[in-house]
């Protein structure tokens, strides 16, 4: 089935459709869950709910849109619902994972340089492992900035929105999450507590 | 140009959000400070390094218990 004729037998409420849906984006949702969530039994929950929501709305699934791109904000917005009903933790400051100067702004640290081309680096399942849990090891609000605009690609806007804040804010965290993210990476590669 | 400023401006220097004037202080400060290029080129592989790691190829079918499950939550949704 086609891109098209799969949207049309969606929009329709086709109970083969949602199956065949389930099965073609339900991984990938189902990764992105766990990434934001940070916890298998309210990732399935969220993937679930996800896909509820998704049949509930399936008349606002424009015809002409990617499928994808649909069900992955739905499956955010999901998601995020269930950070936000968590009760909230004081937010871990990613300041320890910040880059260091001393007076006169230069680095405090010498950084060395890592030892494998990143392709290469991650083209070893267990690095690609290594760095996915980095990533869940980031404080929330820069895990999901840093998911949804360098890997899920959304927009400066789109995820401002979806994340409730200011494009501004958006900036800052992305800053700091890639910077944290840099840290944690580094001390696997290079096995330097810097 | 300090290190600090350099390492203040990298996402916009990375997004083309600079002026000439502010590309080119920070182009100077990293033709003359290695440890600031090694910051450079990590800051870009790490956005590289998440997007790999993340990438469709690692992604695992969801379990069939689940697939069944979610199935059956829209079938009684339909009700
Ligand atoms: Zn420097």
């Amino acid at each position: 089935m086609d891109e098209a004729a799969l949207i049309e037998a969606l929009r329709s409420g086709d109970g083969q459709a949602f199956e065949t849906l389930v099965r073609t984006y339900g991984g990938r949702l189902m990764s992105i869950a766990r990434r934001m969530l940070h916890d298998e039994d309210d990732a399935r929950e969220v993937v679930q709910a996800a896909f509820v929501a998704a049949f509930q709305n399936r008349a606002s699934l424009p015809a002409d849109s990617s499928i994808s791109t649909w069900l992955h904000t739905i499956a955010v917005k999901t998601a995020l619902q269930k950070l936000h009903d968590r009760p909230r933790m004081p937010e871990e400051a990613v300041a320890g994972y910040l880059p260091r100067f001393l007076p006169g702004g230069v680095h405090a640290e010498t950084f060395a340089p890592w030892p494998e081309r990143v392709e290469v680096a991650l083209a070893h399942k267990e690095v690609a492992q290594q760095v996915r849990e980095d990533i869940e090891t980031l404080p929330e609000t820069y895990r999901t900035t840093l998911l949804l605009r360098d890997v899920e690609g959304m927009s400066r806007e789109e995820t401002a929105t979806i994340v409730d804040t200011t494009p501004n804010a958006v900036k800052i965290r992305l800053h700091r999450g890639r910077m944290a993210l840099r840290t944690l990476i580094a001390r696997r590669l290079t096995g330097d507590p810097s | 140009m300090t290190c600090r400023d350099v390492s203040r401006f990298l996402r916009e220097y990375f997004e083309d959000e600079l002026v000439p004037a502010e590309r080119q202080d920070i182009e100077a400060h990293i033709a003359e400070c290695e440890n600031c290029r090694t910051y450079l080129t990590q800051y870009q592989d790490t956005i590289k390094a998440a997007q790999l790691a993340c990438e469709d190829a690692n992604v695992a079918d969801l379990p069939e218990d689940l697939v069944k499950a979610v199935i059956a939550a829209i079938a009684q949704e339909r009700r």
